[in-house]
C-alpha cells in the first residue's frame, strides 16, 4: 500500500497519457474502421486480419522501396484488398459475416506468417517521421501529449474528427447510416444498399491499413508473426463501448490503453499490484455496456443481415 | 433434365471433401509460386501426420495426430452446439483456458484422494468452469440481448489475464519459471500406451462426448429445442419454447465442452499449468466445427484432418523446409469454400463459361 502511494506520487502522468495515446493509435484506427463498416450494416471482425496484413505488406514494401511512405501506401492498399474480400464474401455470397471475418483472420495470420518465413529478411524499415512541433511541444501539460508524437498518431486524431464529420454531417454518412439501419427504406429512396456497404467496408480496410502500418513503420520497424496481437478486437470493443461514435471511440480506446500504461509504471516502481487484473477492466466494462447495465448500446439495426440484390421486386 | 455438374455436387455431402481438395490445390500453387515444391511438402505432411513410425524417443505419427485431434474434437462439438442454437461461440479459447485453470487447481490443491474420485472431480471442475464462462455469455444474451460474438471475445481476453495472474501470483509454484505446482498423480489422465507415445484416455472421453452430442441433439427434448431455436427463433417462441432458457443452456453446454477440452489438455499432457499453454486451438476449432457440418461423425473426421495438419506441419517444416504457417492458409481456404459455396460455383462456372457457354446457365441457375 505504501509502495502504491509512493508510486502514485512518482508517476509522470503527462508521460503516461502520451504513452497511452500512442498505444491507442492502432486501436482507434480499428474502431473507426469498425464504425464505417458496421454503420453500413456489415459486421467486421476481420479488422485484426486487415491490420496484420497491412503490418506485413507495409514493412515489406517500405524495405523494398526504401521509403516508409510507399510502404504506408502499400499497407493501406493491401488492407483494402482484404476488406474487398470480406465485402465480396459477405455481400455477394451472403456468407455469415462473423464466419467471413474469422476466415480472414486465420488467412491473414497464415499468409503473413508463411511469407515471413518463406522470404526471410534481416533488413528493417525506416520509420515514418516523428513529428514534434517546435514551440508547442514545450507547452505545459498538453505539449508532450499532443505535439510530440509519431506521424500516424496525428493521422489518427485527424481521422477521428474526419470520421465524425463524414458519418454525421455528410450525405455519404446519412446514406451509410440509412443502409445500416433501414436498408429497405434506403433502397426505396434510390440508394444502392450493397454498393454503399461495399465502399464502407473498403474505407474500413483503409483505416485498418493505417492501423497496421503503425506496428511496422512507427513502433518496431520489422515484422513478427501475429504482431497485432488482438488490437483489432480491442478496437471493436472500443467501438461498441463508444456506441459507434468516433469521438467517444478515441476516449474508449484510451480507457483500454491507460491501464496498460499504468501497469507498466507500477512494474517500474515495484508496486505489488495484480496488473493483469487491472488490464481486464476495459473488457469487463465493455461487457457491462453491451448488457446495458450502464447505458444501453444500440448497434445499427440491420447489422449482420445480408441485403438481397432483388429485395425490391 | 438436370445434368451432372460440379455445381450440383457442391450442394451435397461432397462439399467438405471438395473444399479440402481445392484448398490443397490452391495452397500448392502458392507454395510453387514461393519456390517450394508442393509435392514434397504434401508428402512430408502426410508422412508426419500418418505414416512416420515411432522410435524409442519419438512417438508414432498417427498417434500424435490423434493427440492433436482430441482437443479439436471436443472444442468443435462445443462450438457446433452453439451453432445449432443459432449462436456463435467464439469464446472457445477462453472457456478452454478457464477449464484448464479449474482442473489444475482441483488437480494439485486436493491431496490424498483416490484416482477414481480425484480424476473425475478434476475433469468436472474444468467442464464446470467452462460452462460458467460460456454461461455468462449465454445469460447476457438471453436476459440483456448482449451479442454473444462480442461478449465471448471479451471473455477470452479476461480469461487470458485471469490465468496469467493466477499462474504468476497466487498459484505460482516454487520453481523459477512461472507455473503452477505439478498436478497430483491421482488426477492425471493416464496414457494409453507406454512412452514415448503420448496417446491418452482423452481420446476416449472425446469420442464419448461425440456420442453424447448425438444423443443430446437427436434424442432429447433439449436437443430438439436447441435445433428449433436455431432454425427459427420466432417460430420456436410461438410453439412455446423458452428461447432464453435454451440460449443459456446451449452456451453453458458449449462452454462446458470447451472447458473439458482444456481440462483434458492439462490433466493428460501438461500435468501443470504454464502461463501460456495453448495457442489457437479454440479459434481453429471454429473451422473444424464449420467443416464438420454439425454432425458428430463429420466433426470427428474434421478434427482428425486438423489434428493431422497441425501434427504433420512440424515434420513438413523440418523435412521439406516449408513453413508450418501454410497450414493456416490451407485451413482458411477450406472454411471459405465450405462457408461460401457460391464462390466455388462461380469459380467453376467461370471456367465453364470459357469452355462451353451452354452449360453456365445451369451453374448460374443452381446458385442461391
Amino acid at each position: 500500500m505504501e509502495q502504491l502511494i509512493a508510486a502514485l506520487g512518482q508517476i509522470d502522468y503527462i508521460f503516461l497519457i502520451a504513452v497511452a495515446l500512442r498505444a491507442a493509435t492502432p486501436i482507434v484506427f480499428a474502431a473507426l474502421g469498425g464504425i464505417f463498416s458496421e454503420r453500413s450494416g456489415i459486421v467486421n471482425i476481420a479488422l485484426e486480419g486487415m491490420m496484420l496484413t497491412s503490418a506485413y505488406v507495409s514493412f515489406r514494401i517500405a524495405v523494398a522501396a526504401g521509403s516508409p511512405w510507399i510502404g504506408l501506401l502499400g499497407g493501406i492498399v493491401a488492407a483494402m484488398l482484404v476488406a474487398a474480400l470480406h465485402a465480396v464474401v459477405s455481400i455477394r455470397y451472403r456468407t455469415n459475416q462473423v464466419v467471413s471475418g474469422t476466415v480472414i483472420n486465420i488467412f491473414a495470420a497464415g499468409i503473413t506468417g508463411y511469407l515471413y518465413r518463406a522470404f526471410p529478411t534481416t533488413e528493417s524499415a525506416d520509420y515514418l517521421p516523428a513529428v514534434s512541433i517546435a514551440g508547442l511541444k514545450d507547452l505545459p501539460l498538453v505539449g508532450p501529449i499532443l505535439f510530440d508524437q509519431g506521424f500516424l498518431t496525428y493521422v489518427m486524431v485527424l481521422a477521428v474528427f474526419v470520421t465524425w464529420l463524414v458519418i454525421f454531417k455528410t450525405k455519404w454518412g446519412l446514406r451509410t447510416r440509412a443502409v445500416g439501419e433501414l436498408p429497405r427504406a434506403a433502397d426505396t429512396a434510390g440508394i444502392n444498399v450493397n454498393r454503399m456497404r461495399f465502399y464502407n467496408v473498403l474505407i474500413s480496410g483503409a483505416l485498418a491499413g493505417l492501423g497496421g502500418a503503425f506496428f511496422t513503420l512507427q513502433t518496431v520497424s520489422s515484422f513478427t508473426p501475429n504482431m497485432t496481437s488482438g488490437q483489432g478486437f480491442i478496437g471493436l470493443a472500443a467501438m461498441i463501448f463508444a456506441n459507434w461514435n468516433p469521438i467517444s471511440a478515441l476516449f474508449a480506446s484510451l480507457l483500454f490503453t491507460i491501464p496498460q500504461a499504468l501497469a507498466g509504471q507500477f512494474q517500474l516502481y515495484n508496486v505489488p499490484l495484480p496488473y493483469q487484473l487491472l488490464s481486464t477492466l476495459p473488457y469487463v466494462l465493455t461487457i457491462v455496456t453491451l448488457a446495458g447495465f450502464m447505458r444501453r448500446s444500440t448497434p445499427p439495426a440491420a447489422e449482420g443481415i445480408p441485403y438481397p440484390e432483388d429485395a425490391r421486386t | 433434365m438436370k445434368r451432372f455438374s460440379i455445381a450440383s455436387i457442391w450442394g451435397s455431402a461432397w462439399a467438405p471433401i471438395g473444399s479440402v481438395a481445392l484448398a490443397l490445390v490452391i495452397a500448392g500453387i502458392m507454395m510453387a509460386i514461393t519456390n517450394s515444391n508442393p509435392l514434397d511438402a504434401y508428402r512430408a505432411l502426410f508422412e508426419g501426420a500418418f505414416t512416420r513410425p515411432g522410435t524409442d524417443t519419438r512417438p508414432t505419427a498417427f498417434f500424435e495426430t490423434l493427440v492433436s485431434a482430441t482437443p479439436f474434437l471436443v472444442l468443435a462439438l462445443g462450438i457446433s452446439l452453439s451453432f445449432a442454437a443459432g449462436l456463435f461461440n467464439i469464446g472457445a479459447e477462453g472457456q478452454l483456458y478457464m477449464g484448464a485453470l479449474a482442473s489444475t487447481m482441483a488437480g494439485f490443491m486436493l491431496k490424498g484422494l483416490p484416482p477414481i474420485i480425484h480424476l473425475p472431480l478434476a475433469l468436472f471442475a474444468g467442464a464446470l468452469a467452462g460452462a460458467l464462462w460460456g454461461g455468462i455469455a449465454g445469460w447476457l444474451k438471453a436476459t440483456r440481448g448482449a451479442p454473444e460474438v462480442v461478449t465471448t471475445i471479451m471473455l477470452n481476453y479476461i480469461s487470458y489475464s485471469v490465468v496469467n495472474y493466477m499462474v504468476n501470483g497466487p498459484l505460482r509454484g516454487t520453481g523459477s519459471a512461472p507455473r503452477t505446482p505439478d498436478i497430483e498423480a491421482s488426477a492425471i489422465l493416464p496414457a494409453l500406451l507406454a512412452p514415448p507415445e503420448r496417446l491418452h484416455w482423452g481420446i476416449a472421453i472425446a469420442i464419448a462426448c461425440a456420442i453424447g452430442y448425438w444423443v443430446l441433439m437427436k434424442k432429447t427434448p433439449l436437443g430438439l429445442q436447441i435445433r428449433l431455436v436455431g432454425a427459427n427463433r420466432e417460430a420456436a417462441r410461438y410453439s412455446g419454447i423458452n428461447v432464453n432458457r435454451t440460449y443459456f443452456l446451449a452456451m453453458a453446454i458449449s462452454g462446458g465442452l470447451c472447458g473439458l477440452a482444456g481440462a483434458i489438455e492439462v490433466l493428460a499432457l501438461y500435468k501443470f499449468l504454464p502461463t501460456e499453454f495453448t495457442t489457437g486451438y479454440g479459434f481453429d476449432s471454429i473451422a473444424v466445427a464449420l467443416l464438420g457440418g454439425g454432425n458428430p461423425i463429420g466433426i470427428g473426421l474434421a478434427a482428425i484432418l486438423f489434428g493431422a495438419l497441425v501434427n504433420g506441419a512440424t515434420y513438413m517444416q523440418f523435412s521439406a523446409g516449408v513453413s508450418n504457417y501454410i497450414i493456416s492458409v490451407l485451413q482458411a481456404f477450406i472454411i471459405v469454400f465450405v462457408a461460401a459455396p457460391g464462390i466455388v460455383r462461380d469459380l467453376f462456372g467461370w471456367i465453364r463459361l470459357r469452355r462451353k457457354p451452354a452449360e453456365t446457365v445451369e451453374a448460374a441457375g443452381a446458385k442461391g
